[in-house]
């Protein structure tokens, strides 16, 4: 016993000492690093890069939640379709299809069937090695939502982020390109699909003509991981709707003034709106079916 | 006994090596920022590793129906030698062009240095307000000094080796206001 605290001392030491050294603040902020070794592949990865972002299902759906856009289950992907996702690419996707799906039914406050796709979400992540997201804390949040001392979104939204910024932090930038590119293409039919018809210049139209600029952004950010047979086999079922996308033509506006109350906002976006003709509409809404029926089936 | 010694030393050589290696995590740098009420966390907001002397863009796509505040955040390792554009990708426009810090460092001067806001009675990160008239792109460049150009320009000896740490772009949103009578 003498001999384990012999070896325990120093130990105890040295942690104490690097817990000193990793609490130190002499910066001036929290993000303070100290790192002194810098190996080739690290410099070559972090080098002048360019970020595309692409915006949560979330994100998305909280344009409509506040208006008159009804709640439709039937054009979700059903939980049961989970067995026929085998191969890692159909996982990812589909898990991006499913957080769709979770971030649509409790931006509609839909109480089981947040339990439903949030479960799937979870087997899922366990099938794609993701479930260390899941901690104690956010299943406990999970568990009490019925308590409403969360809302659903709050925490199906924290999910969401909690799996990206794991994805990041692990250098899994396909798995994340899928899961982003399942979320993206599940936000977007479902919209479609809750337009019964075409209405120029309405909210719900305007949202699906604006996703012009982050179709731009998506292949972009696909396109750089595309030496991944994966990613290339999602490129290659994007193009026809990004051919429908880039055919959104761009008007020029007056910039109208700035009439904000204000005067510190930056006006951006004055100059410029992008139009979707209903034949458009009626094209993309057909296409967007098209892709996202081939990756929840898994054909 | 033998085993246990044998474990106890792995665990010497494996937990430090674990500790440092996670030492650069800027996605879970996010986790620090707290949205400022009425302002919700935006998910387009990135924390990226970065290096001294390389340049960094940002593309984000801003949604008509929003009102956007972005702040920015960086390691102490770049000494706030960063210089930040931001253009409006629609118009071309460059709508924001500001160094990390200035020696006054009053709102608006600098995008990374805190000021003291008389108004609010505390000191408040700088933050730059966004109104997308219709749905458009912003691209974000940022710029971090090389070590040399830090150097010289704030007589601050930086060792050469921290040259890498985290810039963290933070979004938060908030429904627009409707203006009107």
């Amino acid at each position: 016993m003498d001999s384990l605290f012999k070896i325990i001392k120093p130990l105890v030491f040295i942690f104490f000492m690097m817990g000193i050294v990793s609490c130190d603040n002499s910066g001036n902020n929290s993000d303070d690093i100290f790192d002194d070794n810098l190996d080739e592949g690290f410099i070559k990865e972090v080098e002048s890069q360019t970020y595309y972002l692409i915006p949560s299902p979330e994100g998305l759906f909280s344009f409509i939640k506040d208006g008159d856009l009804k709640y439709l289950k039937d054009i979700l992907n059903p939980t049961e379709n989970i067995d026929k996702y085998i191969d890692t690419r159909s996982k990812e996707l589909n898990f991006g299809i499913y957080s769709a799906d979770l971030a649509y039914v409790s931006s509609f406050n839909k109480y089981q069937e947040s339990v439903d796709y949030l479960s799937t979400v979870r087997t899922l992540s366990d099938e794609i090695g993701i479930s260390a997201v899941f901690d104690e804390n956010l299943i406990g949040r999970i568990d009490n939502i019925i308590d409403d001392q969360d809302s659903l979104l709050k925490v199906t939204s924290d999910s969401y982020f909690s799996i990206v910024r794991y994805l990041e932090s692990s250098n899994r930038k396909k798995s994340l390109a899928l899961i982003v590119t399942g979320g993206w293409i599940e936000s977007i039919y479902v919209v479609t699909n809750l337009i019964d018809a075409y209405k120029p210049g309405s909210d719900a139209v305007q949202l699906l003509a604006d996703q012009k600029l982050v179709v731009s952004n998506l292949m972009s950010y696909l396109d750089q991981n595309k030496s991944d047979d994966n990613i290339q086999r999602t490129i290659n079922d994007l193009k026809n709707l990004q051919k429908i996308y880039e055919s959104f033509e761009i008007e020029k506006i007056e910039p109208e003034e700035n009439n904000t109350s204000d005067s510190d906002k930056i006006v951006v976006g004055g100059s410029a709106k992008i139009i979707m003709t209903e034949e458009q509409f009626i094209a993309l809404k057909k296409e967007i079916a098209v892709i996202r029926n081939k990756i929840t089936k898994n054909s | 006994m033998k085993i246990l010694k044998f474990k106890i030393i792995l665990l010497l050589l494996f937990i430090p090596v674990t500790i440092f290696a996670q030492s650069l995590d800027c996605p879970s740098r996010l986790k620090m920022r707290r949205p400022t009420p009425p302002f919700n966390f935006n998910d387009l907001s990135k924390s990226a590793q970065c290096l001294t002397g390389k340049k960094y863009e940002f593309v984000l796509p801003l949604t008509k129906g929003k009102d956007y505040r972005i702040s920015f955040y960086a390691s102490p390792v770049f000494n706030n030698e960063i210089k930040f554009r931001i253009v409006d990708v629609n118009s071309g426009d460059k709508v924001l062009d500001l160094p990390g810090e200035t020696e006054a460092s009053n709102k608006g001067e600098c995008a990374l240095r805190a000021y003291y806001d008389n108004k609010l009675g505390k000191l408040v990160h700088p933050h730059f307000d966004f109104y997308p008239a219709n749905s458009t792109q912003i691209k974000i460049i940022i710029e971090v000094a090389s070590i040399e150009q830090a150097e010289s320009n704030s007589n601050l000896n930086v060792p050469e080796t921290r040259n890498k740490g985290c810039i963290t772009v933070f979004v938060q949103d908030r429904k627009a206001e409707d203006i009107g009578f």
